[in-house]
């Protein structure tokens, strides 16, 4: 990519053959886009992308939109109310390809903006990774828009391995056909095509399509499949590359300076909430049933009982402990404690320590790990003898609502709860539980564990405060923080105005741009920064003075302990 | 097996005369000596001292090595980018290359089995490892076109398989994920009675062929042998996955008529049959039901997070267990049902087979002080079968090789002309 950015606005050179460089509403980018603009045209562009991906962030959470079409709808409005009228035009283009002037400066932006979005995500994993989930997302939606002809031209013009089969082949295997590919009814009337089963992880993870040999055979209703698929992986291969063309464009300061700063220009909601002080953990205890989410406070309660928890359930309380603060010696002090009955001490230290200092980055990778929102939980897997994942997802009927009735929700908000969750609205069933905790409701929709604790916590020590002087009022004041190096709740109060309101539909407005990106950079909180140093620097250390663990041979825990090195690789 | 100390003192001997280095090198290389130099070992020692991020040029940095530390466990990583033993392993230091692993065992299977618990086996429950294996191994085969399955006994209470073709080898993290799921039927935690649950009106052709492997054991193994009815606590544990309340009850009452977990079984799928056809209004929820209980009862249950990353370490084959002493022998998925985890060869069985050929050897030599062809060392032993097993495995493997490499150059050929 060659990025030359000018002072003044200077022509793009290519002028010709552009419904060539452009032929498909759709685009995979694979080309990085060349030419020359003003340094304000490309502010101004990755600006929008960024506002367009955070609407479809926010679209997507919001539970109340049942089909793919409602939230297009909602999307394409936000995008509308936002003075983001091209990206609404983008969301609902099918394909059919008119060649007007209007279409082509729009496929053009939508191109340029997404390489310049590809620069400023691509150093960060965590951010890498909501980069993806939202273009992806944004992709799926686009796609839904298309026309059968606007898919084959698409097919067409791709590279991507996936041929219609033949009647006679079709015959053949009609039978597993009709079993196998989801929701067909009529497998006569439908085209199949196939394609190596790499090509289509979504429908081989959900078994909707049907395989033979290492080919699947994708109806043409699926074929969207194949296109998200490609799409991902070409996305994140092209982050690896943004990495290095960041690296030639390094010196222009202006650039980088807007490239760093523009993902802090909002903050979601799902966002990890990192508590500013430190809680005690003799605390915990009280707190797990005052102030945890249900996901978390099932957790606690089964360590309790059992006096251990897998990997995966570690995994996901001891990053919610860290993200409420709880400090490495104090988490190392709960877990030992925790697993007293089972496991002595030093085994404790030799089997399970590592990973909680991993947890805090201070083993293995050295990563700097966040502790996981609600979409990550809501949609791990969870096995025999596990106890993480989100109650309202994963538990069936019948636990959840002894599980609640335990915890003292009445019938009343009971069935309310039950059925939010039979309906797939986790996040409404766990405001609901927010509120019969609290005797009122959170005044913000929360998407992250350590946002519902946030919560909670301003909750109660307003309560304290205006009773007995109890609490520290500022002890588990909260800060909201975007993926490391975002700004300050109160910063990003000035970008995000609406979304505090529950209607999720909030974005900037199109009068709070982010004009100079200098100003931006200044406001970052400086130990914010160092936040977000830390995680640039690939940090990772040669280890060879060997682990000393007991009880290795037991292949169990033994396999515990190689997740923990393993979980930043995975998505 | 006494204690560790034991251990030591045959490993040496296992590794000097025993453990297959040459057909093991030949396996791994796949073909390409720096396939081999970029693979990661690791090794566990006697006090408990773990070390990874080891690798070797040839089989004779190996097995020196290995004859030098005497691992008590040896476990085989990925491919990496660049030699793992090379201190100044760079930031982009990355795996590119692994076999495509499933981890069964049978501790994951406590809800369901009745015989044993935990770390304890039995022959009653090693079908639910032969079942694991049948399914998976027709699974890989038919539905992903795999070819090169290696299938080894953990040493314990369970099973590894490997699946080496080089298609598998190469497969992303995210692949591998998706293929673990794909064959990963139980679902739900400790809060979710229902472990299966199979969406659609119509069962998927894997799913099928699962059910097709199942259903002329089931009764024998799930419901008599393992007596899934047959007590209250599994009855406790069996109604829950009912989909209402008054099926529940109903069901209940039709199990206290019964005696034996088998009537009970089949006054269960009587009673399902009839809620199937009576046109009941929620027919729905009982249109698959018998068979989900089946599949919770039987289907493998995997640890898939072990398949999912390229750089999960697994143990090797032919590695000692250190608590059993057993080997992690390979063994064929054709004739898993034969397979005995109690015979497996232990280190101890095999040092004395080797010794006591030894000593006739010797008796021979000088009574008739014939000048014999020197024969394998494990040719001697039990060991033997498993090395066939192993051999055959690597003949298919480099048979394809061959194939390639001759489709390869033909075209080049071709091209020339
Ligand atoms: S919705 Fe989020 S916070 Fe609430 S229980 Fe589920 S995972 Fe936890
Ligand atoms: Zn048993």
């Amino acid at each position: 990519m060659d990025y030359t950015a000018r002072k003044r606005h200077t022509t793009i050179i290519d002028t010709n053959g552009r419904e060539n460089d452009y032929p498909h509403d759709i685009q995979m980018y694979n080309v990085p886009p060349v030419g020359e603009m003003s340094l304000e045209e490309f502010q101004e562009l990755g600006f929008d992308r960024l506002k367009a991906l955070r609407l479809v962030e926010t679209t997507n959470c919001r539970s109340d939109l049942k089909t793919l079409e409602d939230r297009k709808k909602a999307l394409c409005d936000s995008l509308k109310s936002d003075g983001l009228k091209y990206y609404a035009n983008l969301l609902y283009a099918d394909g059919s390809n008119p060649q007007s002037e209007e279409h082509l400066q729009t496929r053009k932006k939508d191109h340029i903006s997404h390489f310049i979005l590809r620069l400023v995500y691509c150093h960060d994993i965590e951010q890498s990774k909501w980069f993806i989930n939202q273009e992806v997302e944004f992709f799926k939606l686009r796609f839904s828009s298309l026309e059968k002809k606007g898919i084959e031209y698409l097919l067409n013009i791709s590279n991507l391995d996936c041929l219609p089969i033949s009647q006679n082949e079709k015959l053949e295997m009609k039978e597993e056909l009709s079993l196998s590919s989801g929701k067909v009814t009529n497998i006569d009337i439908v085209d199949i095509y196939k394609v190596p089963f790499e090509k289509v992880i979504d429908l081989v993870r959900g078994r909707k399509i049907y395989l033979k040999a290492g080919m699947a055979y994708v109806t043409h209703m699926d074929l969207s499949s194949v296109f998200i698929c490609y799409f991902r992986e070409n996305l994140i291969a092209g982050l690896e590359n943004a990495k290095m063309l960041y690296d030639n464009i390094s010196d222009d300061e202006r650039l980088t300076r807007y490239l760093t700063g523009l993902p802090s220009a909002f903050s979601g909601m799902a966002r990890v909430v990192w508590s500013t002080t430190t809680t005690p953990i003799d605390k915990l205890h009280d707190l797990s049933k005052t102030s945890y989410p249900l996901c978390m406070r099932t957790l606690h309660e089964a360590l309790c009982t059992n006096s251990h928890l897998r990997n995966s359930g570690r995994m996901q309380y001891g990053l919610f402990l860290k993200g409420i603060g709880v400090t490495l010696e104090d988490a190392l002090h709960f877990w030992r404690d925790a697993f007293s009955k089972k496991t002595d001490g030093s085994a404790f230290d030799k089997k399970y320590a590592y990973s909680i200092r991993h947890y805090y980055g201070k083993e293995g990778r050295q990563t700097n790990y966040t502790p996981y929102g609600c979409q990550k939980i809501i949609s791990s897997s969870v096995g025999p003898g596990e106890y993480h994942g989100c109650p309202f997802r994963h538990m069936d009927r019948d636990s959840l609502c002894q599980k609640l009735t335990s915890y003292g929700v009445f019938a009343s908000n009971m069935t309310e709860i039950l059925d939010f969750a039979k309906d797939a609205q986790y996040h409404l069933a766990c405001a609901k539980y927010f509120e019969v905790i609290h005797n009122k409701p959170a005044s913000k929709p929360l998407l992250h564990p350590n946002a519902y604790f946030a919560e909670s916590r301003a909750i109660s020590t307003e309560d304290d405060s205006n009773g007995k002087d109890f609490d520290n009022k500022d002890k588990f004041s909260q800060n909201a923080i975007g993926t490391p190096g975002g700004l300050s709740s109160r910063k990003s109060d000035r970008y995000s105005t609406p979304s505090r309101n529950s209607d999720f539909t909030g974005t900037p407005k199109r009068n709070n741009k982010f004009s100079t990106p200098s100003r931006n950079i200044d406001t970052i909180d400086t130990p914010l920064r160092k936040v977000q140093k830390t995680n640039y620097t690939p940090s990772k250390k040669t280890k060879m003075t060997p682990v000393n663990i007991a009880e290795m041979l037991n292949d169990d825990d033994f396999t515990d302990f190689m997740d923990v090195d393993l979980m930043d690789q995975k998505s | 097996m006494g204690d560790v100390s034991d251990l030591l003192d045959l490993l040496p001997v296992y590794y000097s005369r025993l453990f297959p280095f040459a057909d093991y090198h030949r396996w791994l290389s796949y073909g390409n000596a720096a396939t081999f130099s970029k693979r990661e070992f690791s090794f566990t020692l006697s006090d408990d001292i773990y070390i990874r991020y080891q690798s070797f040029h040839d089989q004779k940095g190996l097995s020196d090595e290995i004859k030098r530390l005497l691992p008590h466990k040896i476990d085989i990583g990925a491919v990496y980018n660049a030699q793992p033993k090379d201190q100044r392993r760079g930031p982009n230091f990355q795996p590119v290359e692994r076999e495509l692993v499933f981890d069964i065992d049978m501790t994951d299977y406590d809800e369901v089995r009745t015989c044993c618990k935990g770390a304890d086996i039995c022959n009653k429950c090693w079908k639910f490892m032969s079942l694991a294996c049948k399914i998976l191994d027709s699974a890989l085969r038919l539905d992903f076109g795999y070819k090169h399955i290696l299938w080894v006994f953990s040493g314990r209470r369970g099973i590894h398989c490997w699946v080496c073709d080089s298609a598998a080898r190469t497969l992303s993290g995210q692949v591998r994920a998706a293929v673990a799921e794909y064959l990963q039927v139980i679902g739900g935690g400790e809060f979710m009675k229902k472990k299966v649950h199979l969406t659609g009106d119509k069962i998927h052709h894997s799913i099928k062929r699962a059910l097709d492997i199942i259903d002329p054991i089931f009764v024998e193994m799930c419901v008599k042998e393992q007596n899934m009815l047959g007590t209250e606590e599994g009855i406790e544990k069996f109604l829950p996955i009912l989909p209402n309340e008054e099926d529940k009850q109903e069901m209940k009452a039709l199990f206290n008529k019964e005696s034996t977990s088998e009537a009970r079984w089949h006054a269960f799928v009587q009673y399902i049959e009839s809620k199937r056809t009576e046109g009941d209004r929620k027919w729905y929820l009982y249109r698959h039901l018998i068979e989900e209980v089946k599949l919770q009862y039987s289907y493998p249950r995997l640890d898939i997070n072990v398949s999912k990353g390229l750089n999960h370490l697994l143990k090797s084959p032919f590695c000692v267990h250190p608590k059993t002493g057993k080997i992690c022998i390979p063994f064929n998925a054709n004739v898993v049902d034969k397979f005995d985890p109690d015979k497996v060869p232990t280190i101890m069985t095999l040092i004395e087979e080797i010794n006591a050929y030894d000593v006739r050897d010797k008796a021979e030599e000088e009574t008739y002080e014939l000048n014999k062809k020197r024969i394998k060392d494990y040719k001697k032993t039990s060991l033997n079968k498993s090395l066939h097993v192993f051999q055959e495995f690597l003949r298919h493997l480099e048979a394809e090789r061959r194939e390639e490499r001759l489709k390869g150059k033909l075209s080049v050929d071709s091209m020339e002309f």
